[in-house]
């Protein structure tokens, strides 16, 4: 079942185009990675469905309801914005319990429940009485976390849910995400590859405020990752290089890269280039320590899609 | 709605907006009855008085008493009710918890409509405390007076601040900084300050609501300023209408 339908979404400010002709879709049930660079449009996004700002043109759906300003998509909605703020004066409990509870119309018993559960979940429950005025900017996020979750919500929109946390925060916070999967349908936009090639099922990637590949994430990596071949001799790091430099003309290398005694060879495809790379690697006189083929990585499509400088790489 | 109201009234308790405001017309309203009763043994007192200033400053009366009680609380109320809702939209769209809140199933016109309420209730309890203040101070300096009178002193004060209260509200619902909300404030007062003076006009203006609430305190007969009444009953909805109006074409 679809959870989140955007179609030809395009947003302006002023002669700036920020989304331009953005489609897809989410599915229940799973982790949706929205990956791009910065100003990619994907916090302008994530606060279209939210009904916080509105599209120029095409139109996007939550559950069904188009979203906007009064939608009642926002009923089955959790959005933690990318850097969440609240009333400084209010402690975590009363903003949980009290506030965000009471905005949804939850029970005072069930407000009660699912703020003792959530600061549990998110670790906060030790600071659960203090004002959020002291808070730090991870507490804050898994503070934000905490009420995007208040209702259990089916769809659940992330803005960089990890960028403030420390390593073990974060590793809490993406084995929480994970665990959503069967609940809600959970739309993620990060920076971080790692973590998206770790827990989402399938991956956007937006460039320019256009969608240039989505699909499930292995194919994905199958589709784009170019292969490469990493090579590391025993031998003097000049003399090395000087081979490398050798491979260059050779058919079906695209690129060299040297680190001390390894190389890094990206081929063209999978046409049988490695074997004559590994021929010339056994024939260089110099003693092959490792030869491995790369693992593919969602960085290698990541960049090749989206380039350094932003450009799109068919 | 009942929530978004116990967050306003909570953050004007914790923010001390309403402590400031219950300070400030407490201190005005005992303030009042005492320069009327004093002003002249005060000045007298004073070395180097011009003789004869005595026989130009009113003489210490009920009806002064109650004038520059009014006096007070109108104009420390006009500033008070134009400065506390000033930053409570702008400030909210600016540091992101409108957006928070505003991402939740809740209506824009509700978001507004709970500050109004708690404005209501601040300067509410504000004018109780002014009004209260210099009334047990008129009477114990100069005569006790129907209280009744001062109900509608109290309701005519009240209408007044409520009135600028909610044009500070649209000013910070329409503009982006909380400077330019009050540019916005002040200059719309200024302008009603000045229509004021034209009296087809003037009568339309919430402006004559102290005053009338200021001659029944004092037990004299005078006419209900029916036009300013309806004028600000119908502005004050008129002015929350027009600020949800704008905020709900905003983005957050």
């Amino acid at each position: 079942m679809t959870a989140i339908r955007v179609e030809g979404l395009r947003k302006e400010f002023h002669r700036i185009v920020a989304l331009d002709g953005l489609s897809f879709e989410v599915a229940s049930g799973t982790v949706f990675g929205f990956l791009g660079p910065n100003g990619a449009g994907k916090t302008t996004t994530l606060r279209i469905l939210a009904g916080l700002a509105r599209p120029s043109a095409g139109q996007a759906w939550v559950e069904g309801h188009p979203v906007g300003p009064e939608s009642p998509s926002r009923q089955a909605l959790g959005y933690l914005p990318e850097e969440p703020r609240f009333y400084p004066w209010m402690t975590a409990t009363e903003f949980l319990r009290d506030y965000i509870a009471g905005l949804f119309g939850l029970p005072a018993s069930k407000a009660r429940q699912r703020t003792t559960e959530l600061l549990e979940l998110v670790g906060l429950k030790d600071v659960a009485r203090r004002r959020v005025a002291g808070f730090s900017r991870g507490m804050r996020q898994r503070l934000g976390l905490a009420q995007a979750l208040m209702n259990e919500p089916r769809v659940l929109l992330l803005d960089e849910p990890v960028s403030a946390l420390d390593p073990a925060g974060r590793r809490d916070m993406l084995l929480l995400i994970e665990a959503l999967r069967s609940k809600a349908a959970v739309l993620m936009s990060t920076h971080i590859l790692d973590d998206v090639e770790r827990i989402c099922d399938r991956v956007g990637i937006v460039n320019h405020g256009r969608m240039v590949a989505v699909e499930e994430r292995q194919a994905l990596l199958d589709r784009y990752a170019t292969p490469w071949l990493e090579i590391e001799f025993r031998s003097e790091a000049a003399k090395v290089k000087a081979w490398a430099e050798t491979l260059r003309p050779v058919a079906g290398v695209a690129d060299v890269s040297t680190r001390e005694a390894q190389v890094r060879v990206r081929l063209e495809g999978t046409d049988g280039s490695d074997q004559q790379v590994l021929g010339l690697a056994v024939a260089s006189g110099m003693s092959v320590e490792s030869f491995q083929h790369a693992r593919p990585t969602l960085e290698d499509v990541f960049l090749r899609l989206v380039g350094t400088g932003g450009e799109v790489r068919p | 709605m009942k929530v978004l109201l116990w967050k306003e009234l909570l953050e004007q308790w914790r923010s001390y907006r309403l402590l400031a405001v219950a300070a400030v017309l407490g201190v005005m309203g005992i303030l009042g009855p005492l320069t009327a009763r004093y002003m002249n043994e005060l000045m007298a007192s004073i070395p180097g008085t011009p003789e004869g200033l005595e026989a130009v400053l009113p003489e210490p009366t009920v009806d002064l008493a109650v004038a520059e009680l009014t006096d007070n609380l109108a104009q420390f109320g006009l500033i008070l009710a134009l400065l506390i809702p000033m930053a409570s939209v702008v400030g909210e769209k600016h540091s992101g918890t409108a957006g928070l809140t505003l991402s939740k199933p809740v209506s824009r016109f509700a978001f507004l409509l709970a500050k109004l309420l708690a404005l209501l209730v601040t300067f509410a309890i504000g004018v109780g405390i002014g009004l209260g203040a210099g009334y047990t101070y008129t009477g114990m300096l100069f005569a006790w007076l129907p209280p009744g009178g001062f109900l509608v002193l109290g309701c005519g004060l009240l209408l007044y601040l409520l009135f600028y209260g909610s044009l500070s509200l649209l000013a910070s619902t329409l503009m982006r900084s909380q400077l330019a909300a009050a540019g916005m404030a002040f200059g719309l007062t200024l302008v009603l300050g000045l229509l004021g003076t034209i009296p087809v006009v003037g009568t339309y203006l919430p402006a004559g609501l102290p005053g009338w609430g200021r001659a029944a305190a004092t037990g004299l007969a005078v006419e209900t300023p029916w036009k300013a009444l309806v004028a600000a009953l119908v502005l004050i909805p008129g002015l929350l209408l027009a600020g949800w109006g704008a905020l709900r074409r905003q983005e957050l």
